[in-house]
């Protein structure tokens, strides 16, 4: 073949492979075992004994593998336990030694997400799934409601045993997430980069915490960050742009429901922060799915005395940004 | 050999979050867990526990929530965390007396 209709040939396979989102982005590393990889195979054998294990309790919280076991001692009517994992993984649930009695009002339903005062997270708005398919019931279906997977690196279970003894067990299990998309952190410090292939999706980096957001790099697919325009704001607002990233802040879980306190729709090379004074602070990636949009950032606990001042007399309830 | 695995153990990924790991005995603080029961309450069925023999339609979506404040929501973050970070060092721990079998 002739060096011109080669190149032709080649152009067409690599807009091809950008239609369809291949690239770099989506070279997966399988997660390494760590020093388990280091074991030999007795050893891997004898690995049972490190599977983490502990009663689960009425209201809990887990961020660790492992198997956790509920059995009622009295009747239990309301409870829920959150599962949280690091922001690029998911979390897959199984349930095993079901005992339960799910015609005298028992159930055991696992979320993919988690629900607060009525609020989800991630929002309808944000999540791929109707709300309806986001619960696994396990009455339904025992043989397939007995397991489940998060699009995101939270879920929640909620049961109810009206008998003593009765009870479950729950396994938990992280699994590699090579696009994150929806995240709730963990911890109230930290830095992470959001990237969106060619994804028709919304993000949200959810902050359950007042925070300092500095904002280090921000790529968008309609970059125009070199033509300048001294008139336009920073924050000014991006209604209309395909992509962008905007600051939320508000005191529940679902962003729909919360304040934007700034948008960039261009490209930002340099240093933006901003102080939220809200009790949770969202970082959401709004993309067209026409390019690959990359927002990177770093947030802080703000102090009380850095808590931004609310203004006086303000009628809404809304919590201090500055 | 021996010193190779030392070096992969110094050279391992730690947490980004170092925090100072509690004895367990700390890590469920049982005023905690009583506030907690006494704080939060799960609605089901549009506000209130539905009675005792009473099915719910599976067909509709169950409006489960949880009423816990954000405050609460981050003390048992924190302990889960402590937890996880503590388990990963038993973790590390029992590896390491592997190696040395």
């Amino acid at each position: 073949m002739s060096v011109a209709p080669r190149t032709h040939f080649l152009l067409f396979l690599i807009s091809l492979s950008s239609r369809m989102g291949l690239s770099r982005y989506i070279e997966d590393i399988e997660a390494a075992d760590g020093l388990y990889s280091l074991l030999s195979l007795d050893q891997k054998r004898d690995s049972e004994d490190f599977i983490f294990r502990r009663p689960l309790r009425c209201l809990d919280m887990l961020a660790t593998d492992g198997s956790y076991t509920f059995v009622a001692s009295r009747p239990q009517l309301a409870c829920a336990a959150f599962i949280i994992a690091e922001p690029s993984e998911v979390i897959s649930l199984e349930l095993s030694d079901v005992n339960i009695d799910c015609s005298a009002g028992d159930f055991i339903k696992m979320f993919d997400g988690w629900v607060l005062k009525g609020e989800k997270f991630p929002s309808k708005q944000d999540h791929e799934l109707p709300l309806h398919q986001r619960y696994t019931d396990y009455c339904s279906s025992p043989a397939t409601g007995a397991t489940s997977r998060s699009s995101q690196n939270v879920a929640m279970i909620f049961f109810r045993l009206h008998s003593a003894d009765s009870g479950f067990t729950l396994a938990i299990k992280k699994l590699h997430n090579p696009f994150p998309c929806n995240i709730m952190s963990q911890s109230p410090e930290g830095s992470f980069t959001m990237v969106l292939p060619h994804q028709r999706k919304n993000c949200s980096f959810s902050i359950i915490y007042p925070v300092e957001i500095r904002l280090t790099d921000l790529s968008l697919g309609h970059a125009k960050s070199n033509e300048l325009n001294p008139q336009r704001q920073l924050w000014s607002g991006c209604s209309g742009s395909g992509d962008y990233v905007e600051l939320l802040g508000g005191n529940g879980v679902d962003t729909s429901m919360m304040f934007p306190v700034a948008d960039l729709c261009f490209s930002l090379s340099g240093l933006a922060q901003m102080k939220i004074g809200c009790d949770n602070s969202v970082v959401r990636l709004v993309s067209s799915g026409n390019y690959i949009n990359r927002v990177s950032f770093q947030y802080r606990l703000l102090e009380q005395s850095e808590l931004p001042k609310t203004q006086e007399n303000a009628l809404d309830n809304f919590c201090s940004v500055e | 050999m021996k010193l190779l695995l030392w070096l992969v153990v110094l050279l391992a990924p730690l947490p980004a979050e170092c925090l100072p790991l509690l004895p367990r005995h700390l890590l469920l603080p049982r005023p905690l867990l009583l506030h907690l029961g006494e704080e939060l309450s799960l609605r089901v069925g549009g506000g209130s526990p539905e009675g005792v023999g009473e099915k719910e339609k599976r067909s509709e979506e169950p409006p489960l929530s949880l009423d816990l404040t954000f405050h609460l929501l981050r003390e048992v973050l924190q302990m889960a965390r402590n937890e996880r970070l503590n388990q990963q060092a038993t973790s590390n721990r029992a590896l390491m007396d592997s190696f040395g079998k």
